[in-house]
């Protein structure tokens, strides 16, 4: 499954995306701030990443 | 001055663009999902688009007032009228609000205070922005303190509130049109974030009353706004 990252702190945008994400079979991922944004992005070794979105 | 008119610019794009987007995005995922959809989802995500319409609407309304404001363009109707009284108006409208966030909302008034002069609906909006911006930035469970005093030949309006307070670096811009603080981003809910505009417009509105606004605050403690107007 294509895993995908967005970070964007409009929460009903996010939720947007990643409606349209999973409707694409993607696992999505989302979080509201850079920083835990970036954590989290670091946590996942880079390649595994399909797309990271920045707001 | 050039690069106050582009930080406005740019401030006034993406707050269009980001309502704007919202509601153009559900708006088509309704269109495309329509039929498999429930009807509480269906109903959700319409209540999105209508948080994205009133947001487009209070920043359009905002931009107007400013800009009327800026150009001079309506003279002010000044009268006779008591701040106490409008002062708690805007408390009554500002309960529930308040009531959500248990905020102690207290208002002293002192005895026999005059009445002002001044065109009450610009100082009503004035005292709106105060109170909104005042319970909008209260901490949970927090206190919002409301004081009129009598001062030589001016009434002085105080209201306080406590909460995270304002960082320092933008005290100093905090009237102008779009800066909006490092505060509104880190404590605000989207829906409920600021145009930007609301302390531009009351800056505005008491410059045209001879009147300044002040703002002290400090970190995790009271912020207070401080005007005054002039005794009938």
């Amino acid at each position: 499954m294509k895993k995908v990252l967005i970070i964007e702190d409009d929460c009903r945008l996010a939720e947007l995306v990643e409606i349209h994400l999973k409707d694409l079979g993607c696992q999505v991922t989302i979080h509201h701030n850079g920083k835990e944004g970036l954590t989290a992005a670091r946590e996942t070794p880079f390649k595994q990443w399909k797309k990271i979105i920045v707001s | 001055m050039e690069k106050n008119h582009r930080q406005l610019v740019a401030g006034i794009s993406h707050d269009l663009r980001t309502p704007l987007a919202t509601i153009q995005g559900y708006v088509e995922t309704l269109l495309m999902k329509k039929k498999e959809l429930g009807a509480a989802q269906q109903e959700r995500y319409l209540n999105i688009i209508q948080d994205g319409t009133h947001q487009l609407q209070h920043l359009v309304e905002d931009l107007f007032e400013l800009s009327k404001l800026e150009a001079n363009e309506t003279p002010l109707q000044t009268e006779p009228f008591s701040l106490a009284d409008l002062a708690g108006d805007n408390a009554a409208r500002c309960q529930i609000a308040a009531h959500e966030k248990q905020i102690t909302l207290n208002i002293n008034v002192s005895p026999d205070l005059p009445l002002v002069t001044g065109d009450i609906r610009y100082i009503d909006r004035v005292l709106q922005n105060l109170f909104d911006n005042a319970v909008k930035y209260c901490d949970i469970n927090g206190k919002i303190i409301v004081e009129l005093i009598s001062h030589r030949q001016e009434v002085a309006f105080r209201i306080a509130n406590t909460g995270v307070g304002i960082d320092p670096t933008d005290l100093t811009h905090l009237f102008d049109a779009y800066h909006t603080g490092k505060r509104t981003k880190k404590n605000i809910p989207q829906s409920k974030s600021s145009t930007g505009l609301g302390l531009a417009i009351v800056k505005k509105i008491l410059q045209k009353h001879g009147s300044t606004i002040t703002v002290e605050s400090e970190a995790n403690g009271m912020t207070v706004f401080t005007f005054s107007l002039k005794i009938d």
